[in-house]
């Protein structure tokens, strides 16, 4: 009896096992890695000039191969960014990068994000935004017309924007602020599609990258041009911006689903920008930083409480504690300081936007889950599992004794 | 990071990275400015913690324990293979000032 027991206890905790392995391989990091690394090898292909959606759809379901992509040198093309991961040389970098010739201008950290974060209230770094997409956020969260002519960014009536800038904004934040004219000439190059139903949405999207032009009409209801500030924005927040990103968010997830049909990317949650990002006629350059050093120094850097420093070789500190730490998307899920830095380091190069944000938190949701099931009721769900297993093999037991026996 | 970035540097070798860019982009040359070096001073404490965080047994608990701390890990090897082609690259492009660029 007791060899049953034993017996039975190993089978329960086999069941989580695979469950968890179930999970983890289904909706890890890994997955998301691997996915983008489908799409982007498109962009590989693509050479720059060739339809990049085609070559999306022929090759979606195919294997990855890790092809990294050729630029070429001497360019001139503009604007370049570096994406300034904090902590990995960017103050070094920021003088650096003011070393330009001609007319081309240097413009430092002035961009906002893009997002919205009730727990994140430093209002002149962030701009509410709750697109989904990349085309819903630079419809219908375009920056304000003001911060592009009072400093020195790119204006939004030319066709270019010879400038160089330096800041902590995520990848794929320039979608916001390129100029209009450029976002249609990309547009207008980049995807050719092949249904006409997609080629009608397809329009649609560029008249509304039109209407970004000042200025043309941005907002039907209000009869105005994209908002002049901050504050016009918020204003017209309810009657503008969200009606803009959800009708560009549905229009553009539609388009793109219905051309490429590929059976994994159904549904939002799996929907992988990256190679719209990737496309996107920008030089961005970047510095990376051994993980582990960085960390460190992020810890030392943010963490302001003397007497949590001390703290910092504690693993359960670093990975499961719920209340330190300034990261403010996932503050509410329970991740320790390291687990909440090193997510934010995967959105500065995950890509601007909520699309990126979803999929993270959708992970960061089931792992907390598992972590919650597993370590806090661990004990009592092991209990229900083994109780369900006695209870089945009893039955299955008895029945099987019954049939022996005959009726 | 394969596709997106055009010059992708590691802060151990940025005078690398800066002429990368310098290689990369025609009208950017940030080995002409001086310095501007910045580095936070190092207490006994952010010593004694930076060499823990470089001992295998606990780099691999961290990662055990969270996802996104082994998706960095992954990210920064992805990073010296991305870093590697492109300083490969862009020795072809000094041997060859004619190639023509990315267009769009």
């Amino acid at each position: 009896m007791q060899q049953l027991k034993i017996a039975i206890v190993a089978s329960g905790l086999l069941v989580i096992l695979e469950f968890y392995h179930f999970v983890r391989t289904h909706f890890s990091f890994e997955q998301y890695f691997h996915d983008s690394i489908a799409f982007t090898n498109y962009i590989r292909e693509s050479n720059g000039n060739q339809n990049w959606l085609s070559l999306m759809r022929n090759r979606v379901e195919t294997d990855p191969i890790t092809n990294i992509r050729s630029w070429g040198c001497n360019l001139t093309e503009s604007p370049v960014t570096f994406i300034h991961i904090g902590k990995s040389g960017g103050g070094t970098c920021r003088p650096k990068f003011q070393s330009l010739r001609n007319d081309y201008g240097y413009v430092n950290a002035l961009y906002p994000f893009f997002y919205t974060d009730p727990n994140y209230t430093d209002s002149r770094r962030v701009i509410d935004c709750d697109a989904v997409t990349p085309l819903g956020n630079a419809i219908g969260c375009p920056v304000p017309m003001q911060l592009s002519t009072k400093s020195k960014l790119c204006s939004l009536e030319s066709d270019t924007c010879h400038k160089s800038y330096v800041g902590h904004n995520f990848l794929g934040n320039e979608i916001h602020w390129l100029p209009p004219k450029i976002l249609l000439s990309w547009w207008n190059t980049t995807f050719y599609f092949t249904k006409e139903e997609t080629k009608r949405n397809a329009t649609v999207i560029k008249r509304h990258l039109k209407s970004l032009i000042p200025p043309n009409i941005w907002c039907i209801d209000e009869k105005s041009s994209r908002p002049q500030n901050r504050k016009a924005y918020m204003k017209s927040y309810s009657s503008c911006v969200q009606p803009l990103q959800s009708m560009i968010d549905e229009t553009s997830l539609k388009m793109f689903i219905d051309e490429l049909k590929p059976s994994k990317h159904k549904s939002l949650g799996n929907m992988d920008w990256s190679p719209l990002y990737a496309s996107l006629p920008v030089l961005r350059t970047t510095i990376i930083r051994e993980p582990f050093s960085w960390l460190v120094s992020k810890f030392f850097w943010e963490v302001r409480e003397e007497d949590h420093k001390p703290r910092c070789e504690e693993i359960d500190f670093a990975t499961t504690h719920t209340q330190d730490g300034h990261f403010h998307f996932h503050n509410t899920v329970g991740d320790g300081w390291a687990s909440r830095f090193a997510l934010k380091y995967l959105f500065y190069l995950c890509g601007e936007g909520n699309d990126c944000s979803l999929r993270l938190n959708f992970f960061d949701y089931v792992s907390s889950y598992l972590r919650y099931l597993l370590l806090t009721c661990g004990g009592i769900c092991i209990d229900f599992v083994v109780t369900i297993l006695i209870v089945r093999l009893s039955q299955s037991i008895y029945e099987r004794n019954i049939r022996n026996k005959g009726p | 990071m394969r596709q997106s970035i055009a010059v992708v540097g590691l802060l151990e070798d940025m005078d690398t990275f800066f002429n990368m860019v310098s290689d990369r982009i025609a009208y950017l040359d940030p080995n002409e400015i001086e310095g501007g070096s910045r580095h936070s001073v190092k207490s006994a404490l952010k010593v004694q913690c930076s060499s823990k965080f470089q001992e295998p047994d606990f780099q691999n608990e961290l990662m055990k324990r969270s996802e996104a701390i082994a998706a960095i890990a992954r990210l920064y090897i992805v990073a010296k293979e991305v870093n590697e082609f492109q300083i490969e690259e862009l020795s072809e492009c000094k041997a060859d000032k004619t190639k023509a660029s990315v267009s769009w």
